[in-house]
């Protein structure tokens, strides 16, 4: 029944002319390539007059793939017509009578919004709507209500088409991936890397995933994650990059002779911003995300982030920092980590009983020059 | 009680940045670089309005006067020619300053409301240059948000209307700020302006 898609997005409709086309582009090439890694055939895809139009003969479909992609902000299935009132007419009813069956209503209570987005057709908006209304009261048992209404029949007229549609499908918004350059995560098999690789997926960085190897168990796990999170990735082209820590081993060891293993954690976590500070540069990625969020652990304090952040000149982005557990878990679940996250995982033999949980600088380098013989460089311009 | 200073703008965004961290637990000093009574006014409004929510925690507002601190650079810039990056150096001297507070008062990162993409000169370059400013930790609770979010949250607490309030523009702003700065360059400038390296 439905013959295209039509798409919304947001904040790219505030940028100058030339930043939009540019926005515009990669937000049209990553639904291409969404729908052809989804096996779902369209015929074409393309903006204008601040929408992007997909025809396509698997309309629902999607859209249940298409809400995945960030810059979107709604979408609606709809039905492309000649833009003569008789079709219109036609059409929105066709569409009202199947969605007053969807709901199960015997008279349910509807409005119409119309828009001429180019303005050729020779009725305004409001005398569109009145026509369309009239003709569905004709015809169908139902109430006009423009408050409180079950169905919303949407028209919307451009380049002597007309699009009608009664779903608007709410996507997540945010910005094309690829517009923000890239970033690297740090993924562990917890709840909140995956939620900060979202969040900053969503705001259109490509993500680069690393994740610091931990045994066999927790890297299936993680590889199941990241399999998630690529459904939310498309134009991305990354794929999960695995570091067996060399100095590991080292580090462990003389933090025992020295008997300071309160240190490991922070040395742990040192270790793997030094190593994903390594991939970016390779990567030509600009920062790291990680997903800390204050006070969660006893290992997450501001003392402990400041050695932390020592280990690399990249800034440190942490989305997670200000959100509320709650609030982490339900993005988790909203996006289909949290459940992936729950999986048992490699026990982790060396946690401390008694992080350290106001890490010193000065302990620490100590402690490093130890280890490896040189101080940390300490980050900056 | 853990400490954070924050940048404290008139915009909409750096008071929701720090009503999260404040909400998180933080004890935060706010910093506010004052161009104008205008702009400052506001800024004092929108402190109240925090200290009403969290009145132990929110600190007394310490300003910073722009003409005295950042004009000359900002001039030094315009002279050399480098007036597209204003903007960068305006951050960077910032988070310096920043840093400095911070360590007078025994804070230990900076809050600010910086998001990406909302405007040209919040890119990840831009971010990567003036994040080496600081050896402390930069918290940026709004990075992961859209506007909209942002926006939603400002007017729960009620400093939306505040900072929507007409205000005069920024008078050092140049035409085309730098979007994809490179380190090299701003080095090369940092030098030259400051005679010392950064």
């Amino acid at each position: 029944m439905f013959n295209c898609v039509i798409i919304r997005y947001g904040e790219i409709g505030t940028k100058s002319k030339q930043t939009r086309r540019w926005f515009e582009q990669i937000l049209v090439n990553n639904i291409k390539e969404t729908l052809i890694s989804e096996g779902i055939e369209y015929k074409s895809v393309l903006a204008k007059h601040g929408r992007i139009i997909v025809k396509t003969n698997k309309a629902r479909e999607s859209v249940d793939v298409l809400k995945r992609v960030f810059g979107i902000v709604s979408l609606s299935p709809a039905m492309e017509v000649n833009a003569e009132l008789e079709k219109i007419n036609r059409t929105a009813l066709k569409l009202f009578r199947k969605k007053k069956r969807e709901l199960n209503l015997e008279k349910p209570k509807f409005r119409v919004t119309a828009r001429r987005i180019t303005k050729e057709f020779p009725l305004k908006s409001p005398e569109i709507q009145a026509k369309v209304g009239e003709y569905i009261l004709e015809n169908e048992e139902a109430d006009v209500d423009l408050k409180n209404y079950d169905i919303n029949v949407g028209v919307e007229i451009m380049e002597g088409k007309a699009y009608i549609f009664v779903d608007k499908i709410k996507a997540f918004g945010g910005l094309p991936i690829g517009t923000q350059g890239k970033v690297v995560v740090l993924l562990s098999g917890g709840i909140d890397s995956p939620v900060a690789a979202f969040l900053m997926m969503k705001r259109g960085c490509e993500v680069i995933p690393v994740h610091i190897y931990m045994g066999e168990k927790t890297l299936e796990k993680v590889r199941k994650i990241w399999n998630q999170l690529k459904k939310y990735h498309y134009g991305g082209k990354s794929d999960l990059i695995v570091i067996k820590p060399k100095e590991r081993e080292r580090v462990l060891r003389k933090l025992k002779e020295l008997g300071k293993e309160n240190y490991t954690c922070i040395f742990c976590k040192f270790m793997m911003v030094k190593n994903a500070d390594k991939i970016a540069r390779e990567f030509g990625a600009k920062g790291i995300v990680m997903g800390d969020s204050l006070g969660q652990v006893a290992s997450q304090t501001l003392e402990n982030m400041y050695i932390v952040s020592q280990a690399s000149d990249l800034p440190i982005y942490r989305p997670l920092i200000g959100l509320d557990k709650e609030e982490i878990v339900r993005i988790a679940k909203e996006i289909g980590t949290f459940e992936l996250s729950t999986l048992p995982e490699d026990e982790v033999p060396f946690i401390p009983k008694h992080p350290v949980i106001r890490g010193s600088w000065e302990e620490f380098k100590k402690l490093y020059r130890e280890i490896f013989g040189e101080e940390p460089k300490k980050r900056g311009c | 009680m853990v400490k954070a200073v924050a940048l404290l703008s008139s915009g909409i965004d750096s008071p929701v940045a720090i009503y999260l961290m404040l909400k998180k637990g933080l004890e935060v000093i706010p910093i506010h670089f004052k161009q104008d009574e205008g702009k400052y006014k506001k800024v004092q409004k929108i402190w109240k309005r925090l200290k009403e929510l969290y009145p132990e925690r929110l600190k007394e507002l310490v300003v910073v006067d722009v003409y005295e601190y950042q004009a000359s650079v900002f001039e030094k810039l315009i002279e050399m020619k480098k007036h597209k990056w204003i903007c960068v150096f305006c951050k960077f001297t910032m988070y310096k300053k920043a840093t400095e507070i911070a360590r007078k008062n025994g804070a230990l990162a900076i809050i600010t409301g910086d998001s990406l993409g909302q405007v040209g000169s919040q890119t990840l370059d831009n971010l990567f240059i003036i994040s080496l400013a600081t050896d402390l930790p930069i918290l940026r609770p709004l990075i992961g948000m859209d506007k909209e979010e942002v926006v939603k949250i400002a007017k729960k607490i009620g400093t939306f209307d505040m900072s929507i309030e007409p205000e005069e523009g920024c008078p050092f702003v140049p035409k085309h700020p730098v979007i994809r700065g490179s380190l090299g360059e701003f080095r090369k400038s940092y030098k030259e302006v400051f005679g010392t390296p950064c």
